[in-house]
């Protein structure tokens, strides 16, 4: 049985509604003496049916969450996702980069293409170093945070990174083959890309994982610290136990590329390098996977 | 649609952040309250998938945090607390590189956000020419890209001035049943306008939580208007624990939250959430069981948005 007082039947409404309702006491009375009928069991399970759909679509909002699993990716989304990551580069960097071609190119116009061939040789694990070191930096707590709890997963951010590193290197790499061909017999091809692919892979690997381990600033400096040294021990190794009469830019790569010990080096870096990018690609991994 | 968190306990070291931390809430706004160093970020970033707990589980809209987290990161919108952008990018470029990790369209969301953030017109300006509010607003447009339904914002509202508050208020709760919204906050007075509850933390662990009418009565009956003579201020102070002061020429009218000591007798008023805020740091803890807790803040955040 229900009781309904008069002043309930029009709560919430304005005067103006009140007033046009009329005299609602009559209503009211006949509420308060009114025995409801008990509904037979058959028909309130009838209107449990029909109500059902409806309260579940008013009440249920997650029904319209769709959890759906997280397909491959798809060669889109990695292109999408490099062209995201170029957006974030710092012009000072493209700047920078094309700074150091500049004055490749400047040497290679008055006569000295040796010279350019060797200073790319030396510049491109320094650039790969930089690179990874820079790719890899925190370019603010809050985007680092933000791409942490993106639905793009850390390993994925940092291959699509890792991948623009060594495609700015390969096209590094090149360049440099491009002037072994005009520098003739005298550099072995193979050689001239183990010198050049055994220290960026190795550099680039340690810049990688000493970043992810020990922040930006050893990513940066442990790796250019190693290339000064070795480039210290090669000098001192190769170049100056060699003939000075042969001494030149040209002669200063045909000699380190002629080097039974400087190739061992190199493949070592290599190898190291391989070792570095898997371990620090694990590391960064294993550090940014939330609750899973 | 719900989150659901139990247990949630994580250290740092030796320095526990949260032990135990439990909470449940519906669509609305869960405001979590707390001193520096009471473990609110560390929540929250729990809660944003950003961090793993030591211990406990949660779980939003019946999807399991410990599952692949790729699915319920695209419906997580996540402020952080500290605000560093990348300087040299514009607002807009910044949106348009978060949408693309969302994977959205980032048109013409970005430029709406924007809009109604009041930053339109400095979206392509460098970010690092802003202003601290301004850049905490554009960080909150990437947190609400791709109309999130668990919105996750640590202090938000830090830096804003009164007309952006109350702007950014109704633009994080969304339409009615929209989302859930867990926002951190130190300051109560942000936190009585725009929420359906609230969660005290202390020390890493909950002391209160319900709706704010829930909190508020903790303090029922402890808040005291008390007048005094100015010469007595300092000594008053000293043994009291006040929530607001004002002060006239020859006596100071207080807020005393917690027992009056003897000697001193006041006007018994009703409490607001920051009386109960205090008043909750100054007791020792006593928990109440999940279940209930709970309930109250679901009940609520429904409550709030039926009308």
């Amino acid at each position: 049985m229900t009781r309904q007082r008069r002043s309930d039947l029009a709560s919430g409404l304005s005067p103006e509604a009140r007033a046009a309702l009329g005299d609602l006491d009559p209503l009211a009375a006949r509420l308060a003496t009114y025995d409801a009928p008990e509904p037979d069991p058959a028909d309130t399970e009838a209107l449990i049916d029909r109500l059902a759909p409806l309260v579940a679509a008013r009440t249920a909002p997650e029904s319209d969450l769709v959890w759906d699993e997280s397909p491959a990716p798809s060669i889109h989304h990695w292109l999408a996702l490099a062209r995201a990551q170029i957006a974030l580069i710092d012009h000072v960097v493209l700047w920078a980069g094309g700074l150091v071609l500049a004055l490749g190119l400047i040497v290679a116009g008055v006569g000295y293409s040796g010279l350019l061939s060797l200073g790319v040789t030396l510049c491109a694990p320094v650039l790969a170093a930089a690179g990874v070191a820079f790719a890899f930096r925190p370019a603010g707590q809050t985007l680092a945070e933000i791409e942490r709890i993106s639905p793009v997963m850390p390993l994925e951010l940092l291959y699509v990174r890792l991948g623009l590193v060594l495609a700015g290197n390969l096209a590094l790499a090149l360049a440099l083959l491009g002037l072994v061909w005009i520098e003739g017999p005298r550099l072995v091809l193979w050689r001239v890309v183990l010198l050049w692919l055994g220290p960026m892979l190795g550099l680039a690997g340690m810049a990688l994982y000493t970043s992810a381990r020990w922040g930006t600033i050893a990513g940066l400096t442990v790796p250019l610290g190693a290339w000064g040294t070795l480039v210290l021990l090669a000098w001192q190794g190769v170049i100056e136990p060699a003939d000075p009469q042969v001494f030149g830019p040209t002669d200063i790569l045909v000699h380190l590329s002629q080097a039974p010990g400087v190739l061992v080096a190199t493949l070592l870096l290599l190898a190291a390098g391989v070792l570095l990018l898997w371990q620090g690609t694990r590391l960064v991994g294993r550090e940014t996977a939330a609750w899973n | 649609m719900e989150l659901i968190a139990e247990g949630l306990t994580k250290r740092y070291g030796d320095v526990p952040a949260l032990t135990g931390v439990s909470l449940h809430a519906g669509p609305g706004v869960l405001a979590v309250l707390g001193p520096n160093g009471s473990g609110k970020t560390t929540l929250l970033r729990i809660l944003a998938t950003a961090l793993r707990p030591d211990a406990g589980r949660a779980s939003f809209a019946g999807r399991d945090y410990a599952s692949d987290p790729r699915p319920l990161r695209r419906r997580i919108g996540y402020l952080p607390q500290e605000i560093d952008l990348p300087g040299h990018l514009t607002p807009r470029g910044f949106l348009h590189y978060v949408a693309r990790l969302k994977g959205i369209q980032p048109e013409p969301q970005a430029d709406m956000l924007l809009q109604d953030l009041g930053l339109g017109d400095l979206a392509n300006r460098p970010l690092r020419t802003l202003s601290g509010g301004q850049a905490r607003l554009v960080a909150l447009a990437q947190a609400l890209l791709g109309r999130p339904r668990l919105l996750i914002l640590d202090e938000p509202l830090t830096g804003l001035d009164t007309t952006e508050r109350a702007r950014v208020l109704r633009i994080i709760a969304g339409p009615p049943g929209e989302r859930v919204v867990v926002m951190s906050s130190h300051v109560p007075a942000d936190i009585e306008a725009g929420a359906a509850a609230v969660l005290v933390l202390q020390q890493g662990t909950v002391r209160a939580q319900g709706t704010i009418d829930t909190v508020r009565a903790l303090a029922a009956g402890q808040v005291h208007e008390v007048t005094i003579p100015t010469a007595d201020l300092e000594d008053t102070l000293r043994i009291c624990q006040v929530s607001q002061m004002t002060l006239h020429a020859d006596h100071a009218l207080l807020r005393v939250v917690g027992p009056l000591p003897p000697g001193l007798t006041g006007t018994p008023v009703t409490p607001t959430l920051e009386d109960a805020y205090l008043w909750v740091q100054a007791i020792p803890p006593h928990p109440q069981p999940l279940s209930h807790q709970g309930r109250d803040t679901q009940h609520a955040a429904r409550n709030t948005h039926d009308g």
